[in-house]
């Protein structure tokens, strides 16, 4: 097990957006991650990763509790993760964001490593002709792209995708699906959101569904999208809807 | 590394030492007054450009360590008797010693509380340094003439105390781009642009903010130190003296902030005008708002400053400007 969530919760006042979810990930897997808007797999990721405190439950990585740790520390770790809504460091260079990512990361190299890391990294999710524009100057599709390029740099042991498709067009979608592969034959393990159904099928071994914050359904592709209760999920009580187009 | 890697560097090195040296050329006192005023501007202003520019953190009362280290300084000389090469680096120690105190706690703040607290940490130094019996209370310290004895006499004091500065100066500088080309200063760029990415990639945002907070304030101290021994007196007022710390953000603004030569450029332009507009009729009363004015200006149309508009302009400017 590389990753271990354990009854984990998350309240936020009054609002429980995690509760106790438990999963866990074997090395090399990849988890796809879905559920309707507002099911909480964001908040999820901001709890593996500390950017908001776990209210109770367990995260274990590589054999260590990592819940309660600052962010920096767990990144340092090897779990690098990426933004559904990009934060590329607008003023700073494409390169000198992907530099950042391998100078802070798991490896903690020099600035002349993290320079060698970063070009490599750059050719092979194909930003290295942009290497030296602004990273603000990127349109969406390379910023996502940039986002992925960042965390790769910092030799990740896991890398947790929060919506690296969402906004991109088939073909950009088709490239991005084949650099994930590509990640993922290097033996990174990987958890991704995403809403792009055929995308998270054909990529992962094992899916879970989340619903108002729960646990609804995990299993194979197969299994999760014959599941009841992920059918409803998603497009309300089959039996209301059949009645509502009778009423029609 | 190839030699004009650090073009940026050397052309930076050239204008603060153009210009030291500009008064031994001369010989005249007055020469060496007029640049001593803009040396410790380029020092403070590159300074404080190390957390501002780098780190994007907003110091409005950065002056405090300016004043703290006057303080300590002048105490250490006038009262204790030490050297002042002793004297400034206990300035320097002393201001570096209460950014790493305040850092821990009010670098936690983000954008204008933490400009507004340091704001009230100038406010609360003074009011200690009037409050003090040690330090003179309201009315300060006055430095004996007998305190420039060691030295040859007052006049050759003044020399070395200018020396000094530009040693101190020309650190600032040579500190400013070594953390600029540092991975310390690529973690504070990333603060810069985005604090919460930042731990989201690894970086330990606490330690690189103090550290930066820490590096900005030691070199004020010097100067401060350095600045009163020089003036033979000190006083509250003076040393803490809000509106020059608002004064160091317009130069910064000037030139570039985060870059390395605007800070300098900008020193020493903002420099230029003041006393231009001081020694113009129509303007002397007001030149603290020709400085609010032009503060607006850049914000609003060169956000940049002039070196951040250059190098925008063309990639052998954007390389050869640092």
């Amino acid at each position: 097990m590389i990753l271990d969530v354990d009854q984990m919760t998350m309240r936020f006042g009054g609002l429980t957006a995690v509760k106790k979810v438990s999963f866990g990930l074997r090395e090399g897997e990849i988890l796809g991650l879905i559920g309707p808007n507002g099911a909480g797999k964001t908040t999820l990721f901001n709890g593996i990763n500390g950017v908001y405190p776990v209210t109770s439950g367990s995260v274990t990585f590589r054999g260590g509790a990592i819940h309660g740790l600052p962010t920096w520390q767990i990144a340092r770790l090897g779990l690098a993760r990426t933004h559904q809504i990009v934060r590329p460091l607008a003023e700073l260079t494409v390169r000198e964001n992907v530099v950042a990512g391998a100078c802070f990361g798991r490896e903690r190299l020099g600035l002349r490593d993290a320079a060698r890391v970063a070009d490599e990294v750059l050719e092979r999710v194909e930003l290295a002709s942009k290497a030296d524009l602004p990273a603000g100057k990127l349109n969406l599709a390379q910023k996502k792209r940039l986002e992925l390029a960042r965390a790769l740099a910092s030799r990740p042991y896991l890398l947790l995708l929060d919506e690296v498709l969402a906004g991109l067009n088939p073909s950009e979608v088709s490239t991005m699906l084949e650099t994930l592969r590509e990640v993922r034959s290097r033996g990174v393990t990987l958890i991704l959101i995403e809403h792009i159904m055929h995308a998270v099928m054909s990529l992962s071994d094992r899916v879970l569904v989340l619903h108002c914050g729960e646990r609804i359904a995990e299993g194979t592709p197969e299994q999760v999208t014959r599941d009841p209760r992920v059918v409803e999920a998603y497009l309300g009580d089959p039996a209301s809807i059949g009645r509502a187009a009778g009423e029609a | 590394m190839r030699w004009w890697s650090r073009f940026g560097l050397w052309l930076s090195l050239a204008i603060v030492v153009g210009a030291a040296l500009l008064p031994a050329i001369s010989g005249s006192a007055s020469t060496r007054e007029a640049v001593f005023t803009v040396l410790v501007s380029v020092a403070l202003a590159s300074s404080l450009n190390m957390l501002l520019g780098y780190a994007g953190y907003v110091s409005f009362g950065h002056i405090v360590f300016f004043g703290l280290g006057g303080y300590i300084g002048f105490y250490a000389v006038s009262v204790l008797g030490w050297h002042l090469s002793a004297a400034v680096l206990a300035g320097a120690a002393a201001s570096g010693l209460l950014a790493l105190l305040l850092g821990m706690s009010i670098l936690r703040l983000r954008g204008s509380y933490f400009a507004l607290a340091t704001i009230g940490i100038n406010e609360a130094m003074k009011a200690l340094a009037t409050n003090l019996k040690a330090f003179g209370g309201s009315t300060g310290m006055e430095m004996h003439l007998r305190a420039y004895q060691p030295y040859g006499g007052a006049a050759r004091a003044l020399w070395i105390t200018y020396w000094a500065l530009c040693g101190v100066t020309v650190l600032a500088v040579v500190a400013s781009f070594l953390v600029k080309r540092s991975r310390f200063g690529l973690a504070l760029l990333t603060i810069r642009e985005d604090e919460d990415a930042a731990a989201v990639l690894g970086v330990d945002a606490t330690r690189a903010k103090t550290l930066a907070y820490v590096l900005s304030a030691v070199f004020p101290g010097a100067v401060g130190a350095l600045y009163f021994f020089k003036s033979a007196s000190i006083e509250p007022g003076g040393a803490f003296r809000l509106h020059f710390s608002i004064e160091l953000l317009v130069m910064i603004m000037l030139g570039g902030q985060g870059t390395l030569l605007g800070p300098i450029l900008g020193a020493v332009a903002y420099q230029k005008l003041r006393s231009a507009l001081l020694t113009s009729a129509a303007f002397r009363d007001v030149q603290l708002v020709v400085a609010g004015v032009l503060l607006l200006a850049i914000v609003l149309f060169v956000p940049a400053g002039a070196v951040g508009w250059l190098r925008s302009r063309s990639r052998t400017l954007h390389r050869a400007l640092e």
